[in-house]
């Protein structure tokens, strides 16, 4: 097989995709095609890769679609990141917007941002909301949901689109759950809190449930 | 049978697992995606499991994951046939088949320096149905036959092999699939071994370390 050349385009570029050493894109790239990355697959600027990835890091500074899956195990996104497939990781650090038209599956993921996702499971979640996000169903060991800051100005209010801080969930299940801003169908756990500003229909827990004011559960079961 | 259903809220119960190992096991795919089985409840979604195989793996699960790791067993569990380098010394003297069996299959196989992982099935299922009793040499040797021809048309070693017997005559099939099928009324079914069955046995035994059995094989013998 020998040794795989790496992929860098600076400006502007494009390339077919294919078996690679290390990508680099800096600036605007073009993959027609699938990649697969012996190391990692770092893009500051905007890229398109039409197929899947597959790289053992995966570092994202600005805008990228990737219209397949893709398989990394440490996963940065800062900025955009738009994809076709399901997203296979091991980590994944999200700062700004994320949305697959798949499954998300990690041990960790924390993020911080908007997250569109058809389904997510990870041991370790950690969502700080910023925008609106929406996941319909999310499975793990720890689940924690926060808002970390209110909306500040209050103009911004004023506009007639949601800015709200908010994820929107048909099911929510894990051992330990905590979640703020959150309208969820069913949320099912062993230890359950609900804070501030959520609307839920079910929470099931096993050992203990909490509910903030300002709250509204429809009804609450033990099992 | 398809329809013995076992609730996820139900499994949890039942087994003492947490939503993190179900949703961790799902993850490393222990538990195939085709077993969640989304149904709407009045609840809204709820998701299923078919209930013999789910508590079935769960149970290996819990009985092996002390010694092997996640990864481990999801190679265990895979439909993906194993890496194997063994030679027939290595096959007698770790005990996954039997001399009988290897010196019956020598007119097919022969005698090969190393086996590979589909020889080294059709030899183990071979080895298991003789070892039930229930079937004649002949007919075993047919099925070494049928096996040789035809294991390599499975997909991911998904199948059956049967062995049907109506006054005195004998016929082996091996079905590709989880299919069901119906023979006539005085034909009788003398032997069904799924073959998936039979990949998970072995790759436990390929894996189990020299000298020591696993203990879960408990249709042996």
């Amino acid at each position: 097989m020998g040794t795989r050349n790496d992929l860098i385009i600076t400006g502007i570029g494009v390339s077919s995709g294919g078996d690679v050493g290390a990508v680099q894109i800096d600036g605007v790239g073009t993959i027609n095609g699938a990649l697969s990355c012996e190391e990692e697959f770092v893009v500051n600027g905007k890229a398109t890769v039409k197929g899947g990835v597959e790289a053992p890091k995966t570092v994202i500074n600005g805008m990228v679609t990737i219209e397949g899956p893709l398989r990394t195990e440490g996963c940065t996104v800062e900025g955009k990141l738009k994809m076709e497939g399901n997203l296979a990781a091991e980590s994944v650090q999200i700062n700004g917007s994320v949305t697959v038209h798949g499954s998300v599956e990690a041990e960790r993921l924390a993020s911080n941002g908007k997250l569109q996702m058809d389904s997510l499971n990870a041991d370790e979640i950690k969502l700080m909301l910023q925008g609106s996000s929406s996941i319909r169903e999310i499975g793990g060991g720890t689940i924690e949901v926060i808002e970390l800051e209110k909306l500040s100005s209050r103009w911004l209010k004023l506009l007639p689109m949601s800015l709200e801080n908010s994820l929107t969930a048909q099911v929510i299940e894990g051992d330990h759950i905590y979640l703020e801003n959150t309208a969820a169908g069913v949320v099912r756990g062993a230890v359950v809190r609900i804070g501030p500003g959520c609307e839920i229909g079910l929470v099931e827990y096993k050992e203990s449930f909490e509910l903030s004011d300002g709250s509204v559960v429809k009804s609450n079961a033990r099992l | 049978m398809e329809e013995d259903l076992i609730s996820k809220k139900e499994l949890l119960e039942l087994t003492g697992i947490s939503y993190g190992q179900l949703y961790r096991w799902k993850r490393k795919q222990l538990l195939p995606e085709d077993w969640f089985i989304r149904r709407s409840a009045f609840t809204g979604q709820e998701t299923f499991f078919p209930r013999q195989q789910v508590l079935g793996r769960i149970r290996q699960i819990m009985n092996m994951k002390e010694g092997l790791s996640l990864d481990e067993l999801a190679d265990l569990f895979s439909p993906a046939p194993a890496e194997v380098d063994l030679s027939r010394g290595d096959l007698l003297s770790r005990n996954i088949v039997s001399r009988t069996a290897l010196e019956y299959s020598e007119p097919y196989l022969g005698t090969p320096h190393t086996y590979s992982f589909q020889q080294l099935l059709i030899l183990y299922v071979f080895d298991c149905s003789l070892q039930t009793g229930q079937i004649h040499l002949e007919e075993g040797k047919a099925m070494l036959a049928v096996l040789l021809d035809d294991m390599g048309r499975l997909e991911e070693y998904e199948g059956e092999l049967v062995l049907l017997r109506k006054m005195g005559m004998s016929l082996v099939l091996l079905l590709s699939g989880d299919r069901e099928f119906y023979a006539e009324k005085d034909a009788k079914i003398a032997l069904r071994i799924p073959i998936s069955k039979k990949t998970e046995e072995l790759k436990l035994k390929l894996s189990a370390r020299e000298g020591r059995m696993e203990e879960s094989n408990g249709n042996e013998e």
